[in-house]
């Protein structure tokens, strides 16, 4: 960025200072102390709370100047200002009394306390007596789901958290009420908060009004706290997290910032979906090895179960939410030919066109998102598959306003002035999807189709830009005739003729505009359409070629798909050679694979052909239950590992706490059974020459375990060719090295096990960590990753101001990020390539008098470890399907109505199934007859095509479905509270060899 | 309290076809539907007295507003009225002109009358009392207001003899 610096003094000290931000970014870019409330690094400005006065001064002669708010001040060149004045630091204080003449004094059973922004404010101005004798304001709470608690006295009205929910994030479930000295936030009644992103609130307000509900009810003060650097683990996006642990149970995560992906803000499935790792599904013993001694499983009672699998061939199954080592291991210990990466056919030619893509295209980053002009999304919800990303995507659609106020001099951190200047006017969002998605109230044109109709649309829409290639269409009329001429052989509606249009004509006027796809729709077709779009981009178009992101669904989805090649298998492909006579297989490893798009059929053949079935995974699912081995793996809180996000950035994350012996992570266990059933090494070049590729590894039992994640990097790096050599560099610098991951000011870690014994324990101890388990090392800051955030003065997440090189920019020890090239060796497999064929048949489905029913995603419950979840069981809606008007005419329905939905398939020959369902109908204008979405699964075989009816179900019907669906959420409500019972116990409880290094022995 | 069903409510059915008309033409003549919130509050609440939870749910069905939006709308003005009101609401006025010219005694004067406290109605649903923030009086205070009309310089006895008048004729000079 080409930015102006200008010196400005501060107290008569000169400073370098950008005009690009407000006075009061600025100030806080020196790191100088400056208190504020309604201004947010991200939000910009409104001059709301007054706290940040500053005195300013004409001239070197003026000695009285006038008070200014410095976050609505721009930085000019050769002012003067103080932030010591007198007047303006009375001010200050003055703000703050006020403030605290309705908040109330409950700072010590406020789950805020201790990292309060409202506290450090209070400090920083010195307003430390309170004269105020009168009574508070008081106000009812409201109950706003199971994430998000409320406590309205404490509120200061700084309008932090409305202009985050309903301006910054597009929610409509929140407000503000009232007036004068009763100002309300929340919503117009109780009820779940419905935007993915309402566990911000909690960062974003600056005091306790909005907590997290789960980390309060097993609560610990940021400074007691434990915590790490650490990735989220349930979508692409990789959003950077700091998550909190103490005695061993993860207590809450917070936002970690990182300037290029999440900023400041993470999704609620980030924030709240790690209850997995509490969770009562998880698996916590081993299964199928007999244990020899009464404390604990050893290497050799591993060792003697495994003892007959010796240099015994398996397939492996490995897992898009299994870290990168551990996925990489199981490949090359049962060898490329037998790995699989748990897709079915479908899913492996979605693979292959994505590698393609992500070989030929650089995907921006979330940064670079909020910088496009124009977005075209395609059959991907990311609302509720990357929430974070459409958050990203929202602010970009911002820019049309911003250009229309930078016309008239008004800086874009003039939040509420663009806003008015702006005002409905956004920047083109276009939308081409199959089920209504939370981004359609900001696009431009959002078009509902079933996904073949998708693939169509995108062919025509290629078509148009090669023929924008070989002749002008420059006009309006031209690009509508052109379409006019293209679809005669496609048969398009005149709604899909003018959306493609339209984008045709926005993508003339963008400078940068963005493609975001995904491969949630399972189709090829789609991954395949928009390759041949990129390709007609062609420099004499005078179009901008856009910039592409595809987003996969699992937060390692791009690390499995970099280990792909010609010899990976599919399911279908597992299943047909564990059936073959003529391959011996031991049987098959399941590397944290749950299978979830199997069906009860599939399982059971699934189990039958496998002699031996290994599961390796944290909680336990429809494998786990049936396998003959189950090993106990560390969630993403226990254990060292790489995830590599939707661009193919790879990024650490960072043991949290010790998992409780016998859990270990994946590439540990495997490492454990590489010893025995041996594993697979490249033979050296004069072994290998003469033969071909399969033939040039050998088996060999893998000695000396490796002992932490640096001793497997250097072990792959030795090893194998193929690992990418850039995660094999150390990820945190030598002088980096012992950052604390405690607080300078944890308390009492000689009485944290008081009620045991009152001999201090030693640390957790780990190898090559770069983090240490104490309060005792370098601090936060020292590092890129930094465990907290916390500075001097600033106990709350806005220290991180403090650790930027400016404000929004980089950290101070920003590291490299780290990209792993992807391979597309599975493209060579021919099973794997789109035919004409297929291509074919799929459009002739279309022809059929039949119906596509869409699963709809769901923040909450489309990853399978989140959803996990019991807070998001209980928030469960019930049955819901969304058709046509016309089809609920014809059905003689009515929205809201309850509803007997009946879909069956047959082919030509037979009834294949049918499944009955009680929903409540919508209707959605605008959705294609032969469409229907919902947000219920359909069983197995009835997964694209089918036959609906819908008829108006009878009460009882009505009455045993709710009573079913209330059992659940009663269950859910139950599992909450057996997980609150068990960690409150444990914490009574701890063992204290768990701080020394993982043992249960309590 | 009732729960009202916002998923299935619809505008066509609870709202007067008057109604409906009056707030199509307010919202004819804004920028955008959703800037018409505040008059549609007015059309209603001149129909029903009050606006109650039905009335803001169907407005909010009618113009796409958010719930939440159009209650941060009905609860900032003081003169939408999201309680039920008795026929004639008095809006007395607290401001500090008001309090220095013997507010205190108009308004022990008008609760003895009244045998109401702020916030209440009458039990015969003839009068609501209001306290107001300025009225921009300041200068004939203390001062109240009725429906449309404002009362100055008033003392306890004007203001109960202006309550008496209107209780009976509806009307103070008719």
């Amino acid at each position: 960025m080409s930015e102006k610096k200008v010196t400005i003094f501060i107290d008569d000290v000169p400073y370098q200072l950008s005009t690009e931000d407000n006075l009061l970014a600025g100030v806080l870019s020196k790191k100088l102390n400056l208190p504020y409330f309604c201004w947010h690094p991200s939000m910009g400005s409104v001059g709301a709370c007054r706290q940040c006065a500053v005195t300013q001064f004409q001239d070197e002669a003026d000695q009285r100047g006038r008070i200014v708010m410095a976050c609505i001040t721009p930085v000019t060149d050769g002012m003067r200002i103080s932030i010591k004045d007198k007047a303006a630091s009375e001010f200050r204080e003055q703000v703050i009394a006020a403030m605290m003449t309705n908040h109330p004094h409950d700072c010590p059973v406020c789950a805020e306390g201790g990292e309060c922004h409202l506290q450090d404010m209070t400090v920083m101005t010195g307003h430390s007596v309170r004269e105020y004798q009168g009574t508070k304001r008081t106000f009812n709470n409201q109950y706003l789901g199971e994430l998000v608690g409320h406590e309205m006295n404490r509120c200061i009205t700084c309008y932090r958290c409305t202009r985050f929910y309903n301006d910054y994030a597009g929610g409509k479930d929140f407000g503000v009420y009232g007036s004068k000295n009763q100002v309300y936030f929340g919503r117009q009644s109780e009820g779940d908060l419905e935007s993915e992103f309402s566990g911000n609130l909690v960062e974003v307000c600056p005091t306790g009004v909005f907590t997290n509900k789960i980390f309060s009810s097993h609560y610990t003060r940021k400074w007691d706290l434990q915590s790490a650097p650490s990735v989220c683990s349930h979508c692409s996006v990789g959003c950077n997290l700091s998550i909190g642990e103490r005695y061993g149970s993860v207590r809450r995560v917070m936002n970690r910032y990182n300037g290029d992906i999440n900023g400041y803000f993470i999704c609620d499935r980030g924030r709240f979906g790690i209850g997995f790792v509490n969770g009562e599904q998880r698996i916590r013993q081993a299964k199928g090895i007999a244990q020899q001694s009464p404390v604990t499983l050893t290497k050799l009672d591993v060792a003697k179960a495994f003892s007959h699998f010796r240099k015994k061939q398996f397939i492996g199954i490995g897992s898009a939410r299994a870290s990168l080592e551990a996925n990489f291991y199981l490949k090359n210990m049962v060898g490329a030919e037998q790995f699989s990466p748990g897709y079915n056919d479908q899913e492996m030619k979605v693979a292959a066109q994505h590698t393609q893509l992500l070989e030929s295209i650089k995907a921006p980053s979330l940064a670079d998102i909020e910088n496009s002009d124009f977005i075209f999304v395609i059959a991907e919800d990311i609302s509720q598959t990357a929430p974070r990303m459409a958050l990203s995507v929202r602010q970009a659609l911002r820019n049309a306003a911003n250009d229309k106020a930078a016309k008239i001099g008004i800086p874009s951190w003039q939040d509420s002035a663009v806003r008015t200047i702006g005002g409905k006017l956004l920047s083109p969002l276009f939308s081409l999807q199959s089920t209504t998605t939370k981004l359609d109230d900001v696009s431009e044109k959002a078009l509902l189709l079933p996904i073949e109709q998708i693939t169509k649309c995108l062919a025509t829409f290629e078509n148009l830009l090669r023929l924008g290639n070989v002749q002008s269409i420059n006009n309006d009329k031209a690009v509508e005739d052109a379409i006019a001429d293209l679809v005669e052989q496609d048969q398009l509606s005149v709604a899909e003729q003018s959306f493609i249009a339209s984008i045709y004509k926005g993508l003339r006027k963008a400078n940068k505009p963005l493609f975001i796809s995904g491969t949630s729709s399972v189709c090829a077709e789609i991954l395949s359409n928009i390759a041949n779009i990129m390709s007609a981009f062609k420099p004499q178009n005078e179009i901008v070629a856009p910039e592409l992101i595809i987003v996969p669904p699992c937060s390692n989805s791009v690390g499995l798909l970099s280990i792909l090649d010609e010899h990976s298998l599919s399911i279908e492909q597992v299943l047909m050679q564990l059936n073959d006579p003529d391959k011996s297989y031991q049987g098959l490893i399941l590397l944290e694979q749950e299978l979830e798009k199997l069906s009860a059929n599939q399982i059971t053949q699934l189990r039958k052909s496998a002699k031996t079935l290994i599961v390796l995974d944290h909680s336990a699912h429809r494998l786990s239950s049936i396998a003959d081995i189950v090993l106990p793996v560390a969630a993403v809180t226990e254990g060292d590992g790489h995830y590599v996000n939707y661009q193919g950035r790879a990024q650490q994350f960072v043991q949290v706490h010790a998992p409780v012996v016998p859990i270990q992570e994946s590439w540990r266990w495997l490492d454990n059974i590489g010893d025995i059933v041996g594993i697979k090494v490249p033979k050296t070049s004069t072994e290998a020459s003469g033969l071909n590729p399969c033939q040039s590894v050998q088996v060999v039992a893998k000695n000396n375990d490796c002992e932490s994640l640096t001793q497997l990097h250097q072990f792959f790096t030795d090893t194998y060719a193929q690992w990418p050599m850039l995660i094999a560099k150390k990820s945190i610098e030598p002088q980096q090295k012992s950052i604390a991951r405690m607080s300078h000011r944890a308390s009492g870690r000689t009485a944290q096990m008081a009620n045991i014994t009152v001999h201090e324990a030693k640390t957790t101890q780990k190898l090559d960590d770069d983090f240490t388990f104490s309060m005792e090392g370098k601090s936060a800051g020292q590092s890129s990753d930094m465990p907290f955030a916390w500075a001097p003065g600033w106990n709350s997440n806005q220290a991180i101001a403090q650790f930027q090189t400016e404000i929004n920019g980089q950290l101070l020890k920003q590291k490299e990020a780290v990209f792993i090239p992807i391979s597309t060796k599975i493209t060579n497999n021919l099973s794997w390539r789109l035919t004409e064929n297929s291509k074919e048949s799929s459009a002739n489905n279309l022809a059929a008098n039949l119906l596509t029913y869409v699963h709809q995603k769901h923040v909450y419950f489309s990853e399978w470890q989140a959803s996990l979840t019991p807070e998001f069981q209980m928030q469960r809606q019930s049955n819901q399907i969304f058709i046509n008007a016309e089809a609920a005419q014809q059905a003689g329905v009515k929205k809201g109505q309850w509803c007997k939905v009946i879909f069956s398939a047959t082919n030509e020959k037979m009834h294949l199934a049918s499944q009955s369902v009680i929903s409540q109908v919508f209707i959605v204008n605008h959705l294609p007859f032969s469409l229907a979405f919902g947000n219920f699964a359909l069983c197995q075989p009835l997964t694209q095509l089918v036959e609906m009816s819908v008829s108006l179900a009878c009460d009882q019907e009505v009455t045993d479905y709710l009573a079913h669906f209330n059992d659940g959420l009663i269950a859910a409500k139950q599992s909450k509270k057996n997980i609150l019972e068990r960690l409150k116990i444990i914490d009574q409880t701890i063992p204290i060899r768990l701080f020394s290094g993982g043992l249960n022995d309590g | 309290m009732e729960t009202i069903d916002t998923t299935t409510i619809d505008y066509q059915h609870y709202l007067s076809a008057t109604e409906i008309a009056a707030i199509e033409h307010e919202a004819s003549i804004m920028e955008t539907r959703e800037a018409a919130g505040i008059e549609a509050l007015k059309v209603v609440q001149e129909h029903r007295g009050w606006i109650s939870d039905e009335s803001l749910f169907a407005i909010s069905d009618l113009l796409a507003i958010p719930i939440a939006q159009l209650e941060g709308v009905a609860t900032f003005y003081n003169l939408i009225y999201r309680q039920p009101v008795g026929e004639h609401v008095i809006h007395l006025c607290d401001s500090i002109a008001c309090h220095l010219t013997g507010l205190d005694s108009v308004l022990a004067a008008i609760k003895q009358h009244l045998n109401i406290e702020y916030g209440q109605t009458t039990a015969d649903g003839k009068f609501t009392l209001l306290s107001n923030a300025c009225l921009g009086s300041c200068d004939k205070a203390p001062a109240m207001m009725i429906g449309t009309e404002h009362y100055q310089y008033l003392s306890p006895e004007s203001a109960v003899d202006i309550l008496q008048k209107l209780a009976v004729k509806g009307e103070v000079n008719g």
